[in-house]
């Protein structure tokens, strides 16, 4: 366990068919190069979820270098038949959420912004450029609450299995299934103009 | 509902191409590398830590200590406030003389 790991050569650097596993036991022994291809290969999904969860950019950027910065100091905790490196990566993106949506304090919208959402949606008819029409589903997700949010942006942002999902939120699959159906109920209206 | 669940999809899917801003990723290999490495757990040590850590006991221990501490004070003051509340001011009045008033007459004991 204490042995140094090989350094990966070029070929190995650039080919997707390392595994993430193969990189996550490098990272594991402390290989940066490794962890660099792991960041590289994840940093875009990472973002993408944080974005979804949290809003903000700034935030979004806070919670994704947390999320690496947890990879890399748990890297030794992560066993190779227990779960996949994306399911274990999930996990660490859901806590990081919850842990900076708790700092924060953040709460849902209230019934006042949401109808103000509902209006801007209808008012939309397909006027706005890409970026507003992103801005308004963002904020649409922040009507609801962080379990909902986080199951429709496993779902259908990163578009995970609900099995998947379900293992990453710590949830039954039952339970995962019950937040979707709750969480396009509440947003079928605010999305309906877009 | 299928229908329906497809076109949530797709516009949820819209943001999917958000791209991390430039310099997240360097400032992610400035930070996250020098962290120090945390060892494995293994499901032994996972257990004792639950059950037999003697500063997480005695944490536990102080906390449950103040928390009982307290309860018995509340109850110790309430229990003082009411027991002096019930104590009869006017101990005087026997049975005789309540059942009077209630009747709207009084009750004359000859006590010579």
């Amino acid at each position: 366990m204490s042995s140094q790991p090989q350094p990966l050569d070029a070929d190995a650097r650039k080919s997707s068919a390392l595994m993430d596993e193969d990189l996550m036991l490098r990272v594991a022994q402390g290989d940066q190069q490794a962890f660099d291809l792991l960041v590289k290969r994840h940093l875009s999904r990472v973002y993408a979820t944080a974005r979804g969860m949290v809003y903000r950019q700034t935030d979004a950027e806070d919670v994704a270098q947390d999320v690496f910065m947890r990879v890399w100091m748990y890297a030794k905790r992560w066993r190779p038949g227990e779960a996949a490196v994306t399911t274990w990566l999930h996990r660490i993106i859901v806590n990081c959420c919850y842990d900076h949506l708790r700092k924060q304090g953040k709460q849902p919208f209230s019934g006042a912004e949401i109808e103000t959402l509902v209006d801007d949606a209808k008012n939309a008819e397909g006027q706005y450029a890409d970026e507003q029409k992103k801005q308004k589903i963002r904020r649409a997700l922040k009507i609801l609450p962080e379990r909902q949010r986080m199951a429709v942006t496993l779902c259908y942002l990163q578009e995970l299995t609900n099995v998947e999902a379900a293992k990453a939120m710590d949830t039954h699959i039952k339970a995962l299934e019950g937040l979707l159906v709750r969480a396009r109920k509440a947003l079928r209206p605010v999305l309906e103009g877009l | 509902m299928t229908q329906d669940k497809d076109n949530f999809m797709n516009v949820i899917r819209t943001l999917q191409d958000d791209q991390p801003p430039a310099g997240l990723y360097e400032r992610i290999m400035t930070v996250a590398p020098h962290m120090p490495q945390l060892a494995d757990e293994t499901p032994v040590q996972k257990q004792r830590s639950l059950w037999l850590d003697p500063a997480r006991l005695l944490g536990d221990w102080q906390a449950a200590f103040a928390f009982k501490f307290a309860v018995f004070a509340v109850l110790a003051v309430m229990g003082t406030v009411v027991g002096k509340a019930d104590i009869p001011q006017d101990n005087s009045a026997d049975g005789t003389e309540l059942s009077s008033l209630i009747d709207g007459k009084f009750g004359w004991e000859d006590r010579t």
